[in-house]
């Protein structure tokens, strides 16, 4: 019985092997494919949620990728003149505003905060390959002892969104392993990547981003030039006080030495510029004078670095101007970095333009005439100050083009409606080094006030925030609500 | 080079490719090519430092032949090559190691009897992985001295397998006796055994970023902030060391494993589910293997083991431990942690019969506690020093619930790592049931359940896993 069993045992056996058919071995190139295949999924997963924008940080407040969609806008329809770099110094410290109409001409800020010397050589290099300008300025704050390999939590955050920000791939790609260690690449490249984290700390900005790509709307972009007025009160007299703390040092340069890094980077900004043929200035914003510490020795050290560029380098720390940089100018603090205000920004513009324009003269054009340039200006911040006020119907010329007391050459002077508060300008010739005493001027104007016509005595200031390139202007504090000015009765010292 | 690294994810599959289509046909040359690749994969971390594999690794391989070809007669020559090479190899390792820290014990303890020194510590980088490599080089002359193997006389086989670079900065301490054959021929690709090892990396991956390092955010901060987590945060830190820990180094393992194993490499089993272990000695056999093993090999049984009377199996075992201790750290915490692991065997196992609790709802209650115990012994192992550890002690406890989320975890996430650490007990359970049968159901399951996990594995690591630039995400057993 037992051997039958074992006999029919055998022969299925036989008839299931020889009906198999043979178990093809699975090889190396079915694992690849696989692989292969799930990688792709998993990429095109990553990819989707990233092109959908659900783990996006919250862009209202991220003004550098408005920079960057701004610049990329601005040049579609305008050329660019001037192109500045740097960090917050530079974005809170320059008003790109006042500066173009200043000079007449297109200047952009494309400043990040926090940012190294490499990221802004390729925030530049960027920039010249979208649009070419006549000149770039470098702010030198960013030539400090950062490393783009070894940056601290929060500043590798500030230099993943300037990288985020910018749109050209190849210059991005290129520009990654500079940039970044290689742990931190697909953060760079993947919102989702880099802020996975939102499913368990910030769920609302998930559904602010599922919201948002619901009820997509076209972004507005008025004239914005790269500024940001982050501070519009200055150092208040109990900031003041700290500074006479015995040994206190709010921010010393040297323990802030340039890293070899920032001068590579330097050297090849200088090198990038001259291959493009484009003007470079270097521009040092300041900080409050008893702020900052050793300078002398930062300053001898970029002076070495920056050779024959010397020429070039507007350095608004030193020698530092008293009068026009008072603690108005800057953030109430003595935190290690100290921005500048909104008033600020404005006294560094126009000493800017007055460098650019006195040691630059004709290599910027000037636009100020130019009708597409008006109508992108005109009644901007700034354009009043600089530039005469056309038939609008709203601004008003009082009078142009006129001789007061004591050979006093009056441009114009204007009436500017404003929210905030009206404005009395008056431009005057730059007379020929003339001085005013106490920096006033009267005029008597006649005004509306409630429906009855007047004769009012108005007390315009030379100021020291706007000092326009072409004339002396004086300006008026803001006028009481509902006064109408109709005319000049007199002006006098 | 981390195992978790974008480096390693684009330094893997290049070694890979190349490894079976370009070093495929001779063997010496695929090991010089695993050779240099392993050489490039430490180099990643510091490149000086591998002058000192290198050195210690050829020192042993011509030691090792020298005591091979010294006739048995001749004890006192094959007694001087072995002493040798332990000077050598212990004396790399005690210098990077543990120079600091016995010269400051040292005067410590002169200062003690008034006696003090002007002493300021050398600045010594530790070398990674320099205790594992060196104890592997070790096992290897021990071995050959033992005449436990012949030694190789193909010098790249031999400097391959000590810089091996699955297991070569953390382990698994692989024997020569299994791990150097391996060498000796040229592998065919087995697919079945690649995508096991495929899936080990990936697992590896997931317990490290998805649950290890997540626990790691709030047990860092609650001990870097003793006094403020007082009450039951710190409760929770110390066992979620204990689980950080455990999932932290089983994960290198892993990876280290199913990454050898892509190349057709076997390495040892590092862990076999500790944390179900019903007694001390059964804790030591599942946790750790590779080290628990060759200090019973070197150390324990050439000391006696349990051969020589009660008293000095005691005091074997007491020295197996402390040294233990030592090999992690050059700090008296470790020390004192690897000893009340020693005295946690004695007490518990041979004193009060842990090890018979095999079975029932003792074996819950023994297994429960042996976890209780190591996690508190772990206090010791994760403090700065000994008074920290101490004022761990002292602060913990079942009050404070109101903190219990200020330390770097809210409290979806908190509750996450939870069920993740559930989850992963929930398989051990299992695994512990089914053992390797566990995984032979699974490669026979639908393509569509096994290709869900793989899915559910990657994009959960992607989209939840604990990592970015604000972690420390390297792993915990690199210091030593």
């Amino acid at each position: 019985m037992a051997n039958t069993n074992i006999k029919q045992h055998k022969t299925t056996a036989v008839k299931q092997a020889t009906t198999q058919v043979p178990v093809k071995q699975k090889t190396i190139y079915n694992l690849l494919a696989k692989v292969a295949f799930f990688s792709c999924v998993v990429i095109g997963i990553l990819f989707y949620t990233d092109a959908k924008g659900y783990f996006n940080p919250d862009y209202t407040n991220d003004h550098t990728r408005r920079k960057w969609n701004a610049y990329y806008e601005f040049t579609k329809k305008h050329p660019v003149d001037v192109v500045m770099v740097g960090n917050s110094h530079l974005y809170t410290g320059i008003n790109p505003e006042n500066l173009s109409t200043a000079l007449g001409a297109n200047c952009f800020i494309l400043a990040s905060p926090g940012t190294t010397q490499t990221d802004a050589y390729f925030c530049l290099k960027e920039a010249i390959a979208v649009c070419k300008p006549k000149m770039a300025i470098v702010e030198t704050f960013a030539i400090n002892d950062y490393d783009s390999h070894q940056l601290k939590a929060g500043t590798l955050s500030d230099q993943f969104k300037s990288f985020s920000a910018r749109k050209n791939i190849i210059q991005k790609l290129t520009s990654t392993p500079l940039l970044f260690t290689s742990d931190n690449y697909l953060p760079a490249w993947s919102n989702t990547i880099r802020n996975h984290s939102f499913i368990f700390n910030d769920t609302e900005q998930i559904k602010k981003n599922i919201a948002l790509i619901k009820h997509k709307k076209p972004e507005k972009q008025g004239l914005y030039l790269g500024r940001y007025a982050r501070f519009n009160s200055g150092i208040e007299d109990t900031t003041l006080i700290k500074y006479d703390r015995p040994g206190f040092v709010a921010y010393d340069y040297n323990k802030h030495p340039a890293s070899e890094e920032a001068r590579k980077y330097l050297q090849k900004t200088i090198e990038l510029c001259r291959e493009n043929n484009v003007e470079l200035v270097f521009l040092t914003l300041p900080m409050y004078y008893r702020h900052v510490h050793n300078y002398n020795s930062f300053k001898e050290d970029l002076a070495n670095e920056l050779k024959s560029h010397n020429k070039n380098w507007l350095d608004l720390q030193q020698p530092y101007d008293t009068a026009a940089f008072s603690p108005e100018c800057f953030e109430n603090t003595v935190a290690e970095n100290q921005h500048m205000t909104y008033y600020g920004s404005l006294v560094a513009a126009y000493k800017l333009a007055h460098f650019v324009r006195a040691n630059f003269a004709g290599k910027l054009p000037d636009r100020s005439n130019d009708i597409k340039w008006k109508q992108l200006f005109y009644a901007s911040d700034g354009y009043f100050q600089n530039h005469s006020v056309e038939k609008d119907g709203v601004n008003k010329i009082l009078l142009k083009n006129a001789i007061a007391k004591d050979n006093l050459e009056i441009k114009e002077v204007d009436f500017i409606k404003q929210q905030g508060g009206n404005l009395l300008l008056v431009k005057i010739g730059n007379q020929n080094g003339k001085t005013f005493l106490g920096g006033k001027l009267k005029i008597a104007v006649e005004a509306v006030v409630g429906g009855n016509t007047m004769i009012v005595p108005v007390e315009v200031m030379l100021t020291h925030a706007y000092m326009p390139i072409n004339h002396m202007l004086f300006t008026s504090q803001p006028l009481m609500p509902g006064v109408e000015i109709t005319s000049v009765k007199d002006i006098s010292f | 080079m981390l195992f978790n690294s974008f480096d390693f994810a684009v330094f893997l599959p290049i070694v890979f490719l190349l490894y079976w289509f370009v070093f495929n046909r001779n063997i010496k040359i695929r090991n010089i090519f695993l050779l240099i690749v392993s050489y490039v994969f430490y180099g990643f971390w510091d490149w000086r430092f591998l002058s000192l594999i290198i050195i210690s690794s050829v020192m042993d391989y011509f030691l090792a032949l020298a005591i091979s070809n010294t006739p048995d007669i001749n004890t006192r020559k094959r007694k001087f090559l072995l002493i040798a090479s332990l000077v050598l190899n212990l004396g790399f390792l005690g210098f990077f190691k543990y120079y600091n820290f016995f010269v400051g014990s040292f005067i410590d303890t002169f200062a003690l009897f008034g006696k003090e020194f002007n002493y300021s510590p050398l600045n010594i980088i530790l070398p990674v992985g320099i205790s594992f490599y060196t104890f592997q080089s070790l096992s290897y002359t021990l071995d050959v001295y033992f005449k436990k193997m012949n030694p190789t006389t193909k010098i790249i086989n031999f400097l391959t397998f000590v810089s091996f670079f699955p297991q070569l900065v953390a382990g698994p301490i692989e024997r020569a006796t299994k791990l150097l054959p391996q060498f000796d021929y040229l592998k065919v690709f087995d697919y079945h055994s690649a995508r096991s090892g495929l899936l080990l990396i990936t697992f590896g991956l997931f317990k490290k970023i998805m649950i290890a390092d997540r626990i790691a955010v709030f047990v860092n901060q609650t001990y870097g902030s003793i006094a403020d987590a007082k009450g039951i945060s710190l409760l929770i830190a110390v066992l979620f060391f204990a689980f950080q820990l455990y999932l932290d180094f089983s994960a290198y393992s892993d990876i280290a494993i199913g990454a050898a194993r892509i190349f057709g490499f076997k390495l040892s089993t590092n862990f076999r589910r500790p944390y179900l272990a019903y007694s001390f000695s059964n804790f030591w056999k599942r946790w750790h293997i590779s080290l628990s093993s060759w200090f019973q090999d070197y150390i324990y049984i050439p000391l006696g083991g349990n051969r020589i009377g009660a008293r000095r199996t005691i005091i074997n075992v007491i020295m197996v431990f402390f040294l233990s201790g030592l090999w992690h750290g050059a700090s008296w915490n470790f020390v004192i942690w690897g000893t009340i692991n020693g005295l946690f065997l004695i007490v518990f196992d041979r004193i009060f019969r842990l090890e018979k609790s095999n079975g029932g709802s003792k074996r819950i209650f023994a297994s429960l506690f042996v976890f209780a115990s190591w996690s508190l012994s772990l206090v010791f192992f994760r403090a700065e020093n000994f008074s920290d550890a101490i004022l761990v002690f002292q602060n913990i406890g079942f009050s404070g619930f109101d903190k219990l989320y200020n330390f770097g975890l809210n409290a979806v996430e908190l509750k996450f790592a939870m069920y993740l650490i559930g989850g992963i007990m929930a398989y051990e359970l299992i695994a512990e049931k089914y053992g390797e049968k566990l995984l032979e159901q699974f490669y026979k399951t639908k393509p569509i359940v096994r290709w869900s996990l793989y899915f559910v594995l990657v994009l959960s690591i992607i989209y939840l896993g604990s990592y970015g630039s604000a972690n420390d995400n390297s792993f915990i057993y690199f210091q030593f």
